[in-house]
């Protein structure tokens, strides 16, 4: 199939020059000419470019990167970022202008589902239509016709016009066709999330196999928890640059992590820590004031980060916030994390005065902006902890994040009593944590409380041999007690 | 570049096909307007310029059809010739859809026109034909034949034309409108609804109104028509010479101006 193949959205190319590289990208630049007005055009047109009209807008500043065969590779960052300024690079729709890139093989997008898809044609006719387009003969796309309907699902409504199609349909009509066609580097553009769970888990399952077929895959997207499930190394675009270049997993961190409330996208794209700037220069100060084994439990992002939040900040400032970190159970840095991870808060507090009761509290709130867990430590353990003028405060709350995929600002403070009382310095939004479901999600709603199933059948009751045993369904011994032989019945922990 | 249309032609024709058949879909006489829309201006033309006017054709077929007949083998061609251009200058404008997503070369849409245009042309030319034979009694002739590559060179050149247009359409959409009134001039500027010998009559002669339509590329190929479907000669080897020069140049021409424009058409469109 693949070598009768004639043409377009594909491009042949020689081999990528790194061995075993399915694409590689050399100092990707793309700039785009802006003009105030399509006269200014022509004026600079008919002078020759002797006078200048034209801003330039630079929307890739200097790409490079390689992904190697049979790897997904992953290209995510903010709306803007020229995530997909880089993908119509790649398919032939725009070219660099400096730079060069060498794909192997043959390159399929699926930048805009269903480009077209005419809308008076029916679904049969904008599959062969758009077949051709890919390069297929009618007759080629007629053979796979049934495979690709059946795969989205539209064997009842394929002979009808498009333009009676939901969104969800004509995506999965598009997403089939594209995944027939078999290509050795595979472009997805956001898409994937269209479809409803079910089609979307189809369409993962095909990615998997296109994977084991060494199909190489670039795939863009909001959808961190994707990106960090399928892809093994991912990109970090941030204003046109690669701000990070790694695998997956650590790049979808430090995305979390600069784009959350009190990141530091500021200075995204040049490390940070490489020259400190005035604000910064006092919290290198105030680490090396510290404790050293406090010092290196805390790093510059985690004063940055109180530093940065000005906003909702209130108390008497008897004892000030100074750092605060989420961080996994090995206290390394830590955002994003599955439903039932272990996160682990630390809070720095520093007293600016003696006081005799000092307390500390967090809480997590959603988008919605409810609190949908929230402690303090006096409430848990009933003890206050006294202070005195200069002493570091080190607070940790050890939490299992039982919670849905969504992403969570963290409110923290100090106190001197739970509830009512004195609020020293409290911060609402400081830091944030993404929350992202685990391989099997088992749950709907915020939050996944501690939970045991169980079904049982019971015979219709007029045979009745064992019948009065089996209705023994009592609460607390459910789980000790053996099931009754007459009973079928299933049992969950989770 | 010739390459590239080659490798596309099913797509190319596939579309221009199914441009012909959806261009009036949605219409209750769906494809009859391509017929019904030339045969009302054919009417038109005849009865002003034939029944008002009394224009009488001396090297055409003799009667009441000579008139029609003169004025058929012409601007059909005419009228294929000036609707490719038209859409061709859209085409790309049109076609941002494909062209911001897929990494399809221009030309293909603008050669979709043209071959759109030489399918139309290429059956009314046909239809005309028959009627010449069967009801005009004028004909058949072998020259007609040579219709065939005189329509093919005719859209190579509006193919030309029209790729130069397309590509300034997307820098500054004043083209479109402009050429609405281009091609309306240019039409009276052919001689294809009246006679050329009107300026050539012996009593008020009009030089330099000849040398103008003599300076028109188009008049070549009409020129050309009338020779094979009216007169139903063979044409010059001077006139084949002086329409493939003038296809190849315009060509060549949007050749040049595709590989100039066509990394910012991508970023304009």
């Amino acid at each position: 199939m693949t070598t009768t193949l004639t043409v377009p959205l594909t491009q042949e190319s020689p081999p990528a020059s790194a061995a075993g590289a399915a694409v590689s990208v050399r100092n990707v630049t793309k700039q785009f000419k802006h003009y105030p007005s399509p006269g200014s055009r022509l004026t600079e047109w008919l002078t020759g470019g002797l006078l200048c009209r034209h801003t330039v807008f630079t929307a890739l500043d200097d790409i490079s990167f390689t992904v190697k065969k049979g790897e997904f590779f992953g290209i995510i960052g903010p709306n803007g970022s020229g995530k997909s300024t880089l993908l119509k690079i790649l398919t032939g729709v725009l070219m660099p202008t400096q730079g060069g890139y060498q794909v192997a093989g043959r390159v399929t997008s699926l930048l805009e589902l269903g480009t077209g898809f005419n809308p008076e044609l029916s679904g049969r006719e904008n599959l062969i239509n758009s077949g051709r387009l890919l390069g297929f003969e009618p007759a080629e796309t007629r053979s796979k016709l049934a495979e690709i309907v059946a795969f989205a699902e539209l064997e009842d409504s394929i002979d009808v016009p498009i333009k009676y199609y939901s969104t969800g349909m004509a995506v999965r009509l598009a997403f089939s066709l594209f995944a027939h066609v078999e290509p050795d580097v595979f472009i997805v553009d956001e898409a994937l999330s269209v479809g409803d769970i079910g089609f979307s888990r189809k369409c993962f399952e095909r990615l998997d196999r296109m994977r084991a077929a060494g199909c190489t895959l670039l795939f863009v997207s909001h959808d961190l928890a994707a990106v960090r499930k399928y892809c093994d190394h991912a990109m970090f675009l941030h204003h046109g640059r690669c701000a990070f270049l790694g695998s997956a997993n650590a790049a979808t961190d430090v995305y979390v992590e600069a784009m959350s409330p009190g990141g530091k996208a500021r200075g995204l794209g040049l490390p940070t820590a490489g020259r400190p700037g005035p604000a910064e220069a006092s919290q290198v100060q105030l680490l090396a004031r510290m404790p050293a084994g406090l010092a290196r439990a805390f790093q510059l992002g985690d004063f940055e980060r109180v530093a940065a939040a000005r906003a909702g900040r209130v108390g008497t400032g008897a004892v000030r916030i100074v750092a605060v970190r989420t961080a996994d159970q090995y206290d390394q840095f830590k955002s994003t994390f599955a439903t039932g991870e272990r996160a682990r808060f630390h809070i720095l507090g520093l007293a600016e005065e003696d006081v005799p009761h000092a307390t500390v509290s967090c809480q997590l709130v959603n988008r919605m902006g409810i609190a949908v867990w929230g402690t303090n430590h006096a409430l848990r353990t009933g003890q206050t902890t006294p202070v005195r003028k200069g002493d570091w405060l080190h607070a940790v709350f050890d939490v299992k994040l039982e919670l849905a995929r969504e992403e969570y600002a963290i409110d923290v403070g100090w106190g001197d009593a739970a509830g009512e009382g004195h609020v020293f310095d409290r911060i609402t939004s400081v830091a944030s944590v993404t929350v992202l479901p685990g391989i099997h999600v088992d749950f709907i709603g915020l939050a996944r409380l501690e939970c045991h199933s169980e079904v049982g059948t019971f015979a219709s009751g007029v045979s009745a041999s064992a019948g009065e045993v089996g209705t023994v369904a009592s609460e607390a011994g459910v789980f000790a007690v053996p099931a009754p032989a007459s009973s079928v019945a299933g049992r969950a922990r989770k | 570049m010739n390459m590239v249309l080659w490798k596309y032609r099913r797509f190319i024709l596939a579309n221009a096909l199914a441009d012909l058949r959806h261009r009036f879909s949605g219409s209750v006489a769906g494809y009859l307007w391509n017929v019904f829309v030339p045969l009302a201006q054919l009417t038109v033309f005849a009865l002003i310029f034939s029944v008002l006017m009394g224009n009488r054709v001396e090297d055409g077929p003799p009667g009441t059809f000579s008139f029609i007949v003169y004025l058929c083998s012409g601007l059909l061609a005419w009228n294929a010739f000036a609707d490719t251009l038209l859409r061709s200058a859209a085409s790309l404008v049109s076609n941002a859809g494909y062209l911001r997503k897929l990494p399809l070369p221009e030309q293909i849409f603008v050669a979709q026109e043209a071959t759109g245009g030489f399918l139309t042309a290429g059956i009314s030319i046909s239809l005309f034909c028959l009627f010449s034979a069967l009801i005009a009694h004028w004909g058949p002739f072998w020259p007609w034949l040579e219709a065939v590559p005189l329509l093919l060179l005719f859209m190579g050149f509006a193919y030309g034309l029209g790729l130069v247009l397309a590509c300034l359409n997307v820098f500054f959409r004043d083209v479109q409108p402009f050429m609405n009134v281009m091609v309306l001039l240019w039409m009276w500027l052919t001689p294809v609804v009246y006679l050329e010998k009107t300026f050539r009559d012996p009593h008020h002669p009009h030089p330099i109104v000849v040398r103008i339509l003599h300076a028109n590329p188009a008049y070549y190929y009409i020129d050309g028509f009338h020779t094979i479907l009216l007169r139903g000669r063979w044409v010059a080897p001077s006139t084949w010479g002086i329409c493939i020069a003038i296809t190849l140049g315009f060509n060549l021409l949007a050749a040049a101006v595709l590989h100039r424009c066509r990394a910012e058409i991508r970023d304009v469109l």
